[in-house]
């Protein structure tokens, strides 16, 4: 019995409820970029399970791969961001932004 | 994919994926995002994706290499702080993300099988490298722009690097002037041991 893409699509849920639980949770900057992969891994996951059978749905493994490639740009920006943002502010703490923007 | 295969893969996926949220430090959820990716490029290649599974390798790769610059090199500004152990917003995230997870799987789950149809077409090669060469080079360029979007915005300043030098400077101005100061007392103190005064004491 093989893993449909129900499957993969429930699975692809759960990771991104995991992500979204990081994004509103965690505090500081990397905690938020170490989260924010997670979300874009969701649609990834419920691509791959539709690019399964090497049908015209094959093209779901090209969106994943934009995806992959879409998530890492993100993170390799918001990466610098936060090392600029500690650098120059001395705190990584989200909080912390956002009461320097008041 | 085999199916229990799949469940097992699946369920480490969630265990990683939960750690990565939840570990404090800031190393170990790294560690554990990192697993979480290696294992989506499992899933890829195990679904016959290579492409895709290389790609998520990679990204994976970069990212323990950014992760060192942050840990690392990135000294100015100290190192990341951990998270608390238990959020403090903890609540409003689980509000959230379950009922959203939860509509999500249920939706996804039941009309997933309906998701696809049709046989036969073209793979991911084909369609961003034969079919549609303009989508592979999108993704090349949006590969290098996030990179170098990364490396502009994270680079060192020039006086950045200016407030450091002087820094520097005063720190080894400092150490030498203490240790200028500890060697003259030092002499004093000797000076005063080896005087007739200082015996007399």
């Amino acid at each position: 019995m093989n893993a449909g893409p129900g499957a993969y699509a429930v699975l692809s849920a759960a990771v991104f409820a995991i992500g979204l639980y990081g994004v509103i949770t965690r505090s500081t900057t990397h905690g938020v970029l170490l989260a924010i992969p997670l979300l874009f891994s969701a649609p990834v996951i419920a691509l791959l399970g539709a690019g399964q059978g090497g049908g015209p749905q094959a093209a779901g493994g090209a969106l994943a791969l934009f995806g992959v490639i879409a998530a890492a740009a993100v993170v390799a920006t918001g990466i610098g961001l936060a090392l600029l943002v500690r650098r120059r502010v001395g705190s990584s703490d989200v909080d912390d932004l956002v009461e320097l923007e008041e | 994919m085999n199916a229990i295969v799949f469940v097992i893969v699946a369920a480490l996926v969630v265990v990683t994926a939960l750690a990565a949220v939840a570990l404090p430090r800031v190393r170990d959820a790294g560690a554990a995002l990192l697993a979480t990716l290696v294992l989506i490029a499992v899933l890829s290649f195990a679904g016959g994706q290579y492409l895709v599974g290389l790609a998520e390798l990679a990204a994976a790769a970069g990212g323990v290499a950014a992760a060192r610059s942050v840990l690392v090199l990135g000294r100015r500004g100290g190192r990341p702080q951990s998270e608390p152990r238990v959020p403090r917003l903890w609540w409003l995230g689980a509000a959230v993300a379950a009922p959203i997870g939860v509509l999500f799987a249920v939706v996804l789950g039941l009309s997933g099988s309906h998701l696809v149809s049709g046989s036969g077409g073209p793979g991911p090669v084909s369609v961003l490298g034969a079919q549609e060469p303009y989508a592979l080079v999108i993704v090349v360029v949006l590969a290098l722009a996030g990179a170098g979007a990364g490396l502009l915005l994270g680079r060192t300043a020039a006086d950045e690097r200016e407030a450091d030098a002087h820094q520097e400077a005063r720190r080894t101005r400092d150490d030498r002037m203490r240790a200028r100061r500890e060697a003259r007392e030092a002499a004093r103190r000797a000076r005063r041991e080896a005087s007739p005064a200082g015996e007399g004491r």
